[in-house]
């Protein structure tokens, strides 16, 4: 009986512990993660899957000529707006990558790599931040030096100076909201 | 241990209404401790109705008969596996079973969706913690587990006889898993409406639930068919009782979707449909619940039936009235990217497939309402049996059989008419000479002769599939046929997978069809004596009555009658059917003797003997033959449509991007466009 | 040689032969026990409510097609003839067993035993009650709502498509503008998709 209460008391803490610990201890929330699509489900990759599925619908003799040569125009049509659509992103993110179909994973892990390495040498609290290269070591820079995109101010969470990572909603060593 | 199994359910359930208040609320949105706290109460929730459960196991276990539960569910001599299942044998053990995996399958949903739908994830806590804690109420406040009697009996009751079956460990389980399963989906569909994200991302999400709910209530299903068929003596399968209608009704509405989803994720059509589909399955499994737990319906499932049936009442029209509303403020959310270009298309075919599943999912609901409704309106009681359903749905299950084999044929969006030759001549041929191969052999039902047909015709659609699919491979990428086929199927799973299940299905068509031609017969023999069966596919059985046995086995005492089997002439051996009084450890007669039927299966047909009982104490039986057939086909057509269903759900799969090469690249590329040291 | 067979020891052969003979022939029985007087069980309690033998007469054929059509009263959803052969502890459908045969003997047709039934019991004697009056909704609403919705679905289709088509021709093949580059570019795209 004895037993059984101190095993429901534990039960009860640990529950309890589970659920209210970050409203308790709000120390390391996980930062959300931006997750990119996979390649197959952007719009690019719909187009070409469909592409192929028409091929492959003509090969078995399940489309007539005159139906595949209008979807075949249409995805076609379809799939070069959306590569048109990524380059433009890419030469937005100034990106001399371009054409080689950088994944989003990739410019976050570079983006963040720079972060931390210009974040642990020499950015200052309260330094500008780029879009895509992260904090900048000018304090009075109004362009990136690297890829001449202008700068935010600020770039350092306000509550504890930070220095914060390109798009992060919240700081990640104390948890507080970043007011975009 | 029923304190902390009580403790344990009061914790999961103010956890799980904490969880619901918050994620409705929506306050969690910026704040991430909040959203943190939502995740984290699913997990705690799924803990605390784990050390729940075990409390009730140990509990089982131990043979601790002060528990209601355990004292209505087991006896000292009940067989260790038994034990075990008697956890979901009963109304309060199947509430708790239930509870437990939804709170798992709620933490699996947090854990494996991915990260860039983070933003409808405490949305989906918020309605699975709403649903566990429903479940735990119903518990807590109708029908504890935990109850404690005010005496300790020396010996449980022991578990009833018909549920002492192997069949009957697994099927509950696996009929509860897709029921439950249901759960994801729908929570999935209420947290996108919710947060009017209602783009394809939630139904990409839960493309493998739904998969994971259709296959395990096709287990399930299959499962109980079989259960029934070995254990309730009856001779047959499917009887359209109320609990196995309740079961199918969800299946067809998961099915309809299934198909619909495709339209969804091809064209942008059908948003609306597919929402209230889930909505509607959702619904559609706690009715199943009502219905099985009520008894507001005669059924042979009276085992679980208690008065908590009203609570799924009520909280089946809460839910309804909330999912509905909300689907109708979002209404004009859902509009359709494009509209349905040609009668002939493939979208068209499957907006037919979609309205007789739906139709025979309202035609068989309606059926199993149709006594309340008559007794409602007309004040007189009628009974709505399988001749019923099978006026009713046998003409609209053979539309759908067609339509199997139509709707393959006809390609996306346009098919022109010299197209639909070229690919309907094969399969009409195919199901021409199946037809006439049944007229030539005498066939002559209408019913019969027509699923025959039609599952010719489907077969031939399924093969010309194949065929044409590796040919093409062949040509566009010059593999070999075996490469091809697997290829085919690899980079296609829910097409071809889909095709399998299309096989399994007219299996089971052809099975139940066979059923027409069952023979049965109740004949009384003394040793010695015998009867003649003729069966459908013209062999002659003779049974001769050989004896009786009794011996005592574990919890039970066994009378074995055996018969002696001859196939036109030739000896076929014996076949034996028991009659068995359990008794409890005492040796105290629990239940009334409950009879163990003889089967002999085969691929054309079952040989099923019941002993009745005997005459005055002597070896003269009283029995009931049958000959059931192409039964068989039934369990085969379960795990053909079982291995469709794995092969389509199986990670992976389609036509994928190369993408590790380019990864690699882009990750020096940047950094060196970063303008920083790198040691490429 | 062949006085000497009989002491031969047993080949491999033979041995296998013997053991095939065990695994495809099914157990004979070489006699039938019980044949003459009639064994009694040990414990006839054990079997439940002891029966009375059933006559040939009782279970022809179209005494079986009534009682596949009328319904047992005791809950258990089944018919008469199968719940009185397989519901051993079912007092009811043996009852109604003998009510048919006494119906029959009076001399009545197979309908008029079923209408005597409900007569009777009322409708629910019934498997299925009989498609007239109110019942007929119950019978035709499931076919007739599909019918009607399947009617609306090829109506409103046909209407858009009458739309689309007075809208222009949509199915000439929409022009494909794009640079060599930009084609060249998809067919590379094209090529990494592996399918």
């Amino acid at each position: 009986m004895t037993l059984e209460v101190i095993a429901a008391v534990l039960v009860g803490a640990a529950a309890v512990w589970l659920v209210l610990q970050p409203l308790i201890a709000p120390g390391r929330p996980s930062a959300p993660v931006f997750e990119p699509l996979d390649p197959e489900e952007t719009p690019k990759g719909v187009a070409l899957a469909a592409l192929k599925e028409i091929e492959f619908d003509r090969e078995t003799g399940k489309l007539s000529d005159e139906d595949y040569a209008y979807l075949k125009g249409k995805y076609t049509g379809v799939a070069l707006e959306a590569l048109r659509a990524e380059s433009a992103e890419q030469a937005a993110r100034g990106d001399s990558a371009a054409g080689g179909g950088l994944g989003d994973v990739e410019v976050m892990i570079a983006a963040r790599v720079r972060a931390l390495r210009s974040a642990a040498t020499s950015a200052p609290p309260g330094a500008p931040s780029c879009p895509t290269c992260g904090p900048r070591p000018e304090a009075d820079a109004v362009f990136c030096s690297t890829c001449a995109r202008r700068l935010r101010q600020g770039g350092a969470c306000a509550g504890c100076g930070a220095a914060l990572g390109p798009a992060s909603r919240y700081c990640e060593r104390c948890g507080a909201g970043v007011a975009a | 241990m029923t304190l902390l199994g009580q403790f344990a359910l009061w914790a999961a359930f103010l956890i799980a209404v904490w969880c619901a208040v918050i994620a409705f609320s929506g306050r969690w949105q910026g704040r991430p401790e909040l959203a943190a706290t939502v995740t984290r109460s699913v997990y705690a929730v799924f803990g605390c109705l784990v050390v729940a459960s075990l409390a009730l196991w140990k509990g089982l276990i131990t043979h601790d008969f002060n528990i209601e539960y355990v004292a209505a569910y087991t006896s000292r001599n009940l067989p260790p596996y038994y034990i075990v299942s008697a956890f979901w044998a009963g109304q309060k053990g199947s509430l708790l079973f239930w509870a437990v995996v939804l709170s798992l399958f709620a933490s699996l949903a947090q854990l494996l969706t991915p990260r860039r739908n983070a933003d409808l994830m405490p949305y989906v806590a918020g309605v699975t913690s709403a649903v566990a804690a429903f479940f735990v109420s119903v518990m807590l406040f109708g029908a504890s587990p935990f109850e404690r009697l005010g005496y300790t009996p020396a010996d449980g009751r022991g578990l009833n006889p018909q549920l002492q079956n192997v069949g009957m460990v697994i099927h509950p389980p696996m009929l509860y898993l897709g029921y439950i399963s249901i759960t994801i989906p729908f929570a999935f569909a209420i947290a996108a409406l919710l947060s009017r994200r209602l783009d394809t991302g939630w139904i990409h999400a839960i493309r493998k639930w739904t998969l994971v709910s259709w296959l395990f209530l096709s287990i399930g299903i299959t499962l109980g068919m079989w259960w029934a068929y070995v254990e309730l003596g009856w001779g047959g399968y499917w009887a359209w009782d109320p609990v196995e209608n309740a079961s199918f009704l969800p299946w067809l509405t998961m099915t309809a979707f299934l198909h619909s989803v495709m339209i969804q994720e091809k064209r942008g059509m059908l948003k609306r449909w597919n929402l209230g589909l889930i909505v509607g399955t959702f619904l559609l499994s706690i009715f199943g619940t009502f219905i099985t737990r009520s008894g507001v319906i005669a059924s042979v499932h009276s085992f679980t039936q208690s008065n908590v049936g009203y609570f799924f009442l009520a909280f089946l029209v809460v839910a309804a009235v909330l999912s509905f509303t909300l689907l109708y403020t979002r209404w004009p959310l859902l509009e359709a990217d494009v509209q349905l270009e040609s009668m002939l298309s493939r979208e068209a075919a499957f907006l037919f497939n979609n309205l007789l599943l739906v139709g025979i999912a309202f035609s068989v609901l309606w059926g199993t309402l149709f006594p309340i409704l008559s007794e409602a309106v007309r004040g007189s009681k009628i009974t709505v049996g399988p001749p019923f359903f099978n006026r009713v749905n046998v003409p609209l299950g053979l539309l759908l059989l067609a339509l199997t084999g139509i709707g393959p044929l006809i390609a996306w969006r346009k098919a022109s008419t010299a197209n639909l030759r070229r690919q309907f001549v094969t399969p009409v041929s195919a199901g021409a000479a199946t037809l006439v191969v049944l007229l030539a052999a005498g066939v002559r039902d209408l019913y019969p002769v027509m699923t025959f047909t039609l599952a010719g015709f489907v077969a031939g659609t399924v093969l010309q599939e194949f065929y044409r699919g590796i040919r093409a491979r062949r040509r566009m990428h010059g593999e070999s046929v075996p490469v091809a086929f697997l290829r085919l199927i690899e980079r296609n799973r829910r097409r071809y997978g889909g095709y399998i299940v299309h096989v399994g299905v007219l299996i089971y068509f052809v099975a139940f069809a066979g059923m027409a031609f069952k023979v049965e017969r109740e004949a009384t023999l003394k040793p010695g004596e015998s009867v003649e069966l003729r069966s459908p596919f013209g062999h002659t059985y003779t049974f001769t009555q050989v004896g009786i046995s009794q011996y005592e086995a574990l919890n039970r005492v066994v009378s074995a009658a055996t018969v002696q089997v001859t196939v036109d002439g030739k000896p076929a051996g014996l076949l034996t059917s028991e009659k068995r009084q359990h008794v409890d450890s005492f040796k105290r007669p629990t239940f009334e003797p409950s009879t163990e039927v003889g089967i002999r299966s085969g691929l054309r047909e079952d040989l099923y003997l019941v002993f009745a009982g005997a005459v005055g104490g002597t070896e003269e039986a009283v029995y009931r033959f049958n000959i059931n057939p192409l039964v068989w086909w039934v369990w085969f057509g379960g795990f053909v449509l079982a291995f469709g269903g794995i092969v389509t759900m199986w990670p992976g799969g389609g036509p994928t991007i190369a993408r590790t090469r380019q990864a690699q690249g882009g990750y020096g590329v940047a950094l060196v466009g970063a303008g920083k040291e790198t040691d490429r | 040689m062949t006085d000497q067979a009989g002491s031969r020891t047993p080949g491999r052969r033979d041995f296998l032969r013997a053991g095939l003979a065990l695994v495809i022939l099914p157990p004979v029985q070489d006699s039938l026990s019980g044949r003459g007087d009639l064994g009694t069980v040990r414990d006839p309690s054990a079997l439940g409510r002891p029966l009375a033998p059933t006559d040939p007469a009782e279970n022809a054929a179209e005494i079986q097609a009534i009682e596949l059509k009328l319904a047992c009263n005791c809950g258990c959803t089944l018919d008469v003839f199968t719940c009185r052969t397989t519901d051993f502890s079912c007092t009811y459908s043996p009852r109604l067993h003998r009510e048919v045969l006494a119906l029959r003997e009076q001399g009545l047709s197979a309908q008029q035993v079923l209408d005597a039934f409900v007569a009777k019991y009322g409708e629910k004697a019934l498997m299925a009650p009989k498609p007239r009056g109110f019942n007929l909704a119950g019978y035709l609403l499931p076919g007739v709502a599909i019918t009607t919705a399947g009617a609306a679905l090829t109506w409103l289709i046909s209407r858009r498509r009458a739309v689309a088509a007075a809208a222009g021709p949509s199915a000439a093949a929409p022009e494909v503008q794009a640079s060599d580059e930009e084609l060249a570019r998809l067919q590379r795209a094209l090529d990494e998709v592996d399918d």
